[in-house]
């Protein structure tokens, strides 16, 4: 094993650790607000990812553009499941709410089964498999480029939450929902338009991803599971600790896949996890919720 | 009349806790309502807000009944509720707590000039604009609940038990600043656990006794009866 080699793997695994970070931003996001742990996050994800191919196999854009073109049509989306399925389950038991959302995992991949096949479908970029050399490492372009925009998206995310007012109104509803409606917050319609962005940022990170990576109809399983434990690592609703979470998860992955065999990867991410949350039990920053 | 109440029926799940309350209170009053825990006095309050629904009875504000608006429509008609135990956002700053108590002002208030108003009359909280609400001691946080609820620029206001659990100093200039407050004509409905504060503070009070108004008047009247002597005075 060269030491080559593993830098190789970090590099490329903290690349990919910055499209979990918006992946799981969303994902963390809903929870703190809404209080509801959403399963399908990742099919919604694949529903995006097959969104970016339709669009760059009928215009030849690149995903990247893709993914910013079906943002308004994935924030639609959020905003009718938000509709029909989740408000009805805000503050239910968390078990009802698993089997919602899980039962909506279910119904969107076999959706996507019926409409696309099995097949596995990418996008052809005209920035292909070229590359970047530093020394001996090698940087995948669109891998790099993919990280670069989701930290974007991901610091506009967190400028919106932290320095607007929209963004002071819904970390109030997110801390304390009666207290926000006592001071005149619609905290359903700020539940929407949070389910609904959450979902449209789901856009910009399909972009990012089909810029190198390929999807199927049980893609969003393997999102869906990487972000949850990245969440829960992070500190439940932390958004910072999500960050955190993801650039270390997106490391630990490639660096087993490295010395070990990528089949194993899944594994290690699990062992990592249960051994974080014997060490930090409120999550990698230890602060608990902090939208 | 700025708020009256009639036969206000009000509980949770089977349970009824107001059977039938009435008050009245008049456009720049200052009205308490005293009673023993549990008699209801939250749930007063919390119904006028909207956060319980009423099961019958009327809630007349401005002679509007609002009895089925939601909690974040009533504050946006001027009537703001500070709930006991203050809830202060602890993870924002003061200052953006400030501007979140601001959702509900009428559209076209100068937030600008609303906040330096505030920090007129508490002026630690713009000693402290930039620190966590988590951080302010407990009468800082009880001022920071006030001033959010003027940062909607009401017209009446409810505290629910505003002394509770703070120093005898903090609780006087607390007071001070609610003084300056009723003498700009802000109407204020108080529940207060410190009897002798509230009558000192109000003109007029209710004593609410197992859900049902038992006895109301005036605050000198109230002082010298014998029942809220044996029970709420301790004489």
């Amino acid at each position: 094993m060269s030491m080559e080699l593993l830098l190789q793997a970090a590099v490329s695994g903290f690349l990919m650790g910055g499209i979990y970070a918006l992946i799981a931003l969303a994902l963390a996001l809903v929870f703190g607000v809404m209080g509801v742990l959403n399963f399908a996050h990742g099919d919604l994800l694949m529903v995006g990812m097959y969104g970016v191919v339709l669009i760059c196999a009928a215009t030849n854009l690149s995903p990247f553009i893709a993914g910013l073109l079906i943002v308004p049509a994935m924030v639609l989306i959020g905003w009718v499941v938000f509709i029909l399925l989740i408000r009805p389950i805000v503050g239910s038991a968390p078990l009802v709410q698993a089997q919602l959302t899980i039962g909506m995992s279910f119904v969107i991949q076999s959706a996507a089964l019926l409409w696309f096949g099995a097949d596995l479908f990418n996008v052809r970029s005209e920035l292909g498999s070229s590359s970047i050399r530093l020394g001996d490492i090698v940087i995948s372009a669109p891998l790099l480029i993919g990280c670069l925009v989701a930290l974007l998206a991901s610091g506009l995310l967190a400028w919106f939450l932290s320095a607007t007012i929209w963004g002071y109104r819904i970390r109030a509803t997110a801390e304390d929902p009666v207290m926000a409606q006592l001071c005149g917050v619609p905290v359903q319609r700020v539940q929407r338009w949070v389910f609904a962005g959450a979902t449209g940022s789901l856009a910009i990170a399909a972009g990012c991803l089909m810029a190198f990576y390929h999807v199927t109809p049980v893609v969003g399983l393997q999102f869906s599971v990487l972000s949850l434990l990245i969440v829960v690592l992070g500190g439940l609703g932390d958004l910072r600790g999500a960050m955190v979470a993801a650039l270390v998860l997106g490391v630990a992955e490639a660096m087993t896949s490295a010395i070990f065999n990528s089949a194993s990867a899944p594994a290690a991410l699990y062992i990592l996890f249960g051994a974080a949350l014997l060490l930090r039990p409120h999550g990698l920053l230890g602060r608990g919720a902090t939208v | 009349m700025k708020l009256s109440i009639e036969g206000l029926v009000s509980g949770y799940g089977l349970l009824d806790v107001l059977h039938g309350v009435g008050i009245e209170i008049d456009d720049g009053e200052v009205v308490a309502v005293i009673g023993p825990n549990g008699a209801g006095k939250s749930t007063l309050l919390r119904t006028i807000s909207g956060l319980v629904t009423a099961r019958s009875g009327a809630i007349r504000y401005d002679g509007n009944e609002i009895g089925g608006l939601a909690a974040s429509e009533i504050p946006r008609l001027g009537l703001v509720h500070v709930p006991e135990a203050r809830h202060v956002f602890g993870r924002l700053t003061v200052e953006q707590n400030l501007v979140v108590g601001a959702t509900a002002a009428p559209s076209g208030t100068d937030r600008k000039k609303a906040l330096s108003e505030v920090y007129e009359l508490f002026p630690m909280l713009n000693e402290k604009a930039r620190d966590l609400a988590s951080g302010l001691s407990g009468g800082q946080q009880q001022m920071l609940a006030i001033g959010r609820a003027l940062m909607a620029r009401p017209s009446m206001i409810m505290l629910d038990e505003p002394s509770l659990g703070l120093a005898p100093l903090v609780v006087e200039q607390m007071y001070e600043a609610l003084d300056d407050l009723r003498r700009s004509g802000l109407t204020i409905l108080l529940v207060e656990q410190d009897v002798y504060m509230a009558l000192d503070f109000a003109s007029r009070a209710y004593v609410l006794e197992s859900g049902r108004i038992a006895l109301a008047g005036a605050s000198d009247d109230l002082r010298d009866d014998d029942h809220v002597r044996r029970s709420y005075l301790g004489i």
